[in-house]
């Protein structure tokens, strides 16, 4: 019997969210839009789901005067994130 | 409605995506190397023509302080990422490495002017290591090959300062092959074109042509 994939981290918006910030310190909000193709509206959505499960955290900037949202990985979703990968290899006998 | 993804789709989306954002923030780093290496040479070069031409030895000796201002002024004007583009654990060991030999260099200069030892020998060797560090951190057998490359020409240096030493009279030399001397300046401008600039533009164009496939 396999363990249930984590539903919050199976979407394709924030599974690839979260792909990218596994590697990086941390990602601006333009940034994450470029890489993910998705639009403004549904990535806020992605993002504050996230940090509502405490995945990520949210940080409000600027840079001059120009307002700047980063984002990065917390320790609680570097770990679920690990688990995800480790239940989709148990999924795929890997 | 959020699209769900199959169990292989989700373990593709997420090793296409790690390996889009590494393709992605890898495009330009090739760009420090360039900077600092053709820096390095230019600032070599100056000294070698300064040199040769006032007939004085060590004329230049000041101007070696023009590596540090030109390569910072660059690479803030030519900085590796855009903006908004992260940081990664990578390069933030890469950056604390090159930081920690790069303050190295101050007690090399203390040592080779109280030993009278080679100069150009250990900042090269210095030098040479944080890039086959830096290609053993990031995986580049490029970095790593021409960062070993640069340790061994390293040794040119004080086999020169041996030969000079041992088989040139230096008191005989006339004003005319004063440039002998300046040979390690010279020597000191090809070592970095070979360890730097020329790993960087391969770097430059992998990348960039990595880029251009995803």
């Amino acid at each position: 019997m396999f363990p249930e994939l984590d539903p919050l981290l199976h979407s394709e918006l924030r599974l690839a969210v979260m792909s990218i910030l596994i590697g990086v310190e941390s990602a601006d909000f333009s940034f994450l839009r470029e890489q993910t193709g998705a639009t403004a509206g549904n990535l806020s959505v992605g993002l504050e789901k996230l940090a509502a499960a405490g995945y990520i955290k949210i940080e409000k900037t600027f840079r001059g005067k120009m307002p700047r949202t980063l984002c990065r990985i917390t320790p609680q979703g570097t770990q679920a994130f690990q688990e995800y990968v480790d239940v989709l290899k148990g999924y795929l006998k890997i | 409605m959020e699209k769900q993804l199959s169990s292989q789709q989700s373990l593709d989306l997420i090793a296409r995506t790690i390996s889009d954002t590494r393709t992605r923030l890898e495009r330009n780093s090739g760009r420090p190397f360039l900077i600092w290496g053709y820096t390095v040479v230019a600032i070599s070069l100056l000294n070698y023509c300064l040199t040769v031409s006032s007939g004085l030895l060590g004329y230049g000796s000041w101007t070696w302080f023009l590596i540090p201002v030109i390569g910072f002024i660059l690479t803030r004007i030519f900085p590796m990422r855009k903006c908004n583009e992260p940081r990664t654990e990578i390069d933030r060991i890469i950056s604390k490495i090159w930081l920690v030999l790069a303050l190295g260099i101050a007690p090399a200069f203390v040592i080779a002017i109280f030993s009278r030892s080679d100069i150009y020998g250990i900042i090269t060797l210095l030098m040479a290591s944080g890039i086959a560090i830096t290609g053993v951190i990031v995986r580049s057998r490029i970095y790593t090959l021409f960062g070993f490359i640069g340790m061994g020409l390293s040794t040119l240096f004080s086999i020169f300062g041996w030969w000079l030493k041992n088989f040139v009279d230096l008191e005989a030399l006339v004003d005319a092959d004063r440039w002998i001397v300046c040979i390690p300046m010279l020597a000191y401008a090809l070592v970095f074109i070979v360890m730097m600039v020329i790993p960087g533009h391969i770097m430059n164009y992998k990348n960039r042509k990595q880029c251009s496939q995803s």
